[in-house]
């Protein structure tokens, strides 16, 4: 069975298109990522999944179970990290956790042997009876994500887990998260940072403006592009270079950035000597090849940057 | 709001501080303005003159007059019932024949509350001998008229009989009731409960339904398998239970401090305070479903709790002019009166019917349209 069957889903707000006709499939155990711009439709899409909003039009299931209908059931099979940490503040960890067991109906025996068992493996445990005020960013979300594995879900959605952390708090949540994988837990992602898509996902789906553009794994999507080559010249430019450029024939995309031209070209012969005679003039500091990432794949498709 | 300590202490001692404030400058004084008196008449008797004289009491401006017709009791008995029993400060009888007597001389008794404010009773009593005087003394320039009609009176010996003709006798008897005397501590009190439910059900549970949702807590509580129902409902009983520490905490006070005592039923008090709690509580939920920030949603609490703080009757009577009219505007206006006259008169459900009624009518209404209005939020 799949954990998450997604088809032709559509929802408007007052006629704008949030998400535009995204089909995919999930399969059970694989960490799926949503990798998209702010405003692509990621939290949308994830707030329609978990039976918090009504979609347009289009069908999904989770786990067989209709987000129509079922939303009961479906309740009690996933768990949400928001992307807001929405932590009672005024309350300890520990106090947290209880809240959230008890709406989840949880048992006080198991709610306390889970607690121990997340907040320790999260590394919380000497901070249980802190108040979450005084907490900080990483240490909130490492105790969200410790509400939304509470009733032991078989789906974890994780909207943007990793934004606005430092990236010791980072690699901390990643840790997790794919602890959390091996043991069995399909987990269904969002985020805008590529290294995150690369570092934890079996399967990406890249999203721009409400439309899913490809779907496959970091290294099928980044394969795609073995055809092309990426090449980075350290060089100060200008526009009008850059125009001229993008004429050169064998020149796919070109971006420009704290003095980095990043040139996406066909494998071509003699492509890289017209290159250079476009910037005869400039003074070229270096010139490398690079291999391709998740971030060149999807400004290759959609030709617009991802803002980190 | 539980863990917010602060906030929790400041929402018990606001309503006691302006108790002690208030209780301590007005506390021996009796709220009300105007006293209110019985015209005890004899029964049937409906002639002209007796109506005049009765009229021109009623139509006194500060006078609240009850007119009763003499039962077979005797006057010390009557007098003595109505003072205790109908919070009346002076109570005048009519004789029988008044309208025939008093052209000759007619003995018209007084009887007034020995208990109540000093000021007060001087006030009613200086007032009632006043328009009696004036009313006696147009009744003797009318004897006068008539005898210079039927004989030859001069003028100098008008102005004689005018001094001796003194048509009413006013005798006064002072009487101490055994009932308690009313403070404006008293009066004080049904108002500051409304005042704690007020702020505690407007702006505190506005501001915090709204803080939980902009954090995402609402969501987030949301995305278990907790029914809106149950988070309106715990939100309401959480308030319920609040503001119920609140008065008791605030009736303990004023039993034990100031000796105020509750005269009527306590459970009928207690069905008023409950349509006040869920009136403004309904206040609240609606609030919050039209506001997006917990600012945002205090700022119009705020806008509603103040002006409704001072025309409704908490700290004073409203009973003419415009605050009049725009205290009928504020559902707490009609509370604070049943609450009031629960707990200082003694008032049955019959006694407070209009207020009972408007509270009761106000209360369900606008608690469902607030809980309508959040069991919709967000369901796009």
């Amino acid at each position: 069975m799949k954990a998450i069957s997604v088809s032709k889903l559509k929802k408007t707000f007052n006629g704008v298109v949030a998400v535009d006709g995204i089909s995919f499939d999930v399969e059970e155990g694989e960490i799926f990522g949503f990798l998209g711009p702010n405003g692509a439709g990621k939290t949308t899409t994830v707030r329609i999944l978990t039976c918090q909003l009504k979609a347009t039009g289009g069908k999904a299931s989770i786990f067989g179970y209709d987000i129509n209908k079922d939303c009961n059931e479906i309740r009690r099979l996933i768990g949400i990290l928001p992307q807001e940490t929405s932590l009672n503040e005024l309350l300890t960890a520990q106090q947290n956790i209880l809240f959230y067991g008890i709406l989840y109906d949880l048992p006080k025996k198991v709610i306390k042997r889970r607690s121990e068992e997340l907040l320790s493996i999260m590394g919380l445990e000497h901070r249980k009876n802190d108040l979450v005020k005084n907490f900080s960013g990483g240490m909130k979300q490492r105790l969200s994500l410790v509400l939304a594995m509470l009733h032991e879900p078989k789906l974890l959605f994780l909207d943007e887990p990793t934004t606005g952390l430092d990236p010791q708090a980072r690699r901390h949540i990643w840790k997790f998260i794919k602890e959390i994988n091996s043991q069995g837990t399909t987990i269904f992602l969002t985020t805008h940072y590529m290294e995150e898509a690369d570092t934890l996902c079996n399967r990406v789906a890249i999203i721009d403006s409400g439309k899913i553009i490809t779907i496959g794994s970091p290294a099928e999507l980044k394969s795609r592009m073995e055809k092309e080559k990426i090449l980075e010249v350290e060089v100060d430019c200008d526009e009008n270079t850059i125009n001229d450029l993008k004429n050169v024939p064998g020149v796919k995309q070109v971006s420009y950035a704290n003095g980095l031209l990043k040139i996406i070209v066909e494998d071509r012969k003699g492509l890289l000597l017209d290159i250079v005679k476009n910037l005869s003039d400039k003074n070229i500091k270096s010139i490398s090849t690079a291999e391709p990432t998740l971030e060149d794949v999807f400004i290759s498709l959609t030709g617009k940057r991802l803002r980190d | 709001m539980w863990h917010q300590k602060k906030l929790l202490a400041f929402l018990i001692l606001y309503p006691l501080l302006f108790m002690i404030i208030f209780g301590s400058v007005f506390g021996g004084e009796n709220g009300a303005f105007s006293f209110n008196m019985a015209i005890v008449k004899p029964v049937g008797s409906n002639d002209n003159i007796t109506q005049a004289f009765i009229s021109i009491f009623q139509e006194y401006e500060g006078i609240d007059v009850v007119v009763k017709e003499k039962t077979d009791e005797s006057m010390d008995e009557m007098a003595k019932r109505l003072i205790e029993d109908g919070d009346f400060i002076a109570v005048l009888f009519i004789p029988e024949n008044f309208s025939q007597i008093i052209f000759m001389q007619v003995n018209v008794a007084i009887f007034y509350d020995k208990s109540a404010d000093v000021n007060m009773q001087s006030i009613a009593l200086g007032t009632i001998n006043g328009i009696i005087d004036a009313f006696s003394q147009k009744i003797a320039q009318q004897k006068i008229e008539l005898a210079k009609e039927y004989g030859n009176v001069t003028d100098e010996e008008a102005i004689y009989l005018e001094s001796i003709a003194n048509p009413i006798n006013v005798s006064i008897v002072g009487f101490s009731p055994v009932k308690k005397e009313l403070k404006y501590i008293d009066f004080l009190v049904p108002g500051l409960i409304g005042m704690t439910m007020m702020w505690t059900g407007v702006t505190g549970v506005a501001s915090s339904l709204v803080e939980d949702r902009v954090k995402g807590i609402r969501q987030r509580i949301l995305s278990t398998p907790t029914s809106r129902f149950s988070i309106v409902g715990g939100e309401v009983l959480s308030n319920v239970f609040l503001i119920g520490i609140q008065i008791i905490i605030l009736l303990l006070v004023a039993v034990f401090l100031f000796n105020v005592t509750i005269a009527g039923d306590i459970w009928l008090f207690a069905l008023a305070i409950i349509m006040g709690m869920l009136s403004m509580i309904g206040i609240g939920l609606v609030i919050s479903s039209l506001t997006k920030t917990a600012e945002e949603a205090s700022q119009l609490g705020m806008l509603i709790n103040f002006p409704m703080m001072f025309l409704s009757g908490i700290f004073f009577p409203i009973t003419k002019g415009w605050m009049y009219y725009v205290s009928r505007i504020f559902p707490l206006t009609y509370i604070n009166e049943a609450l009031r006259n629960v707990m200082l008169r003694g008032a049955e459900i019959k006694d407070i019917a209009l207020p009972f009624a408007i509270s009761t009518i106000f209360a369900l209404s606008i608690f469902i349209i607030g809980v309508i209005l959040l069991m919709r939020e967000g369901e796009e």
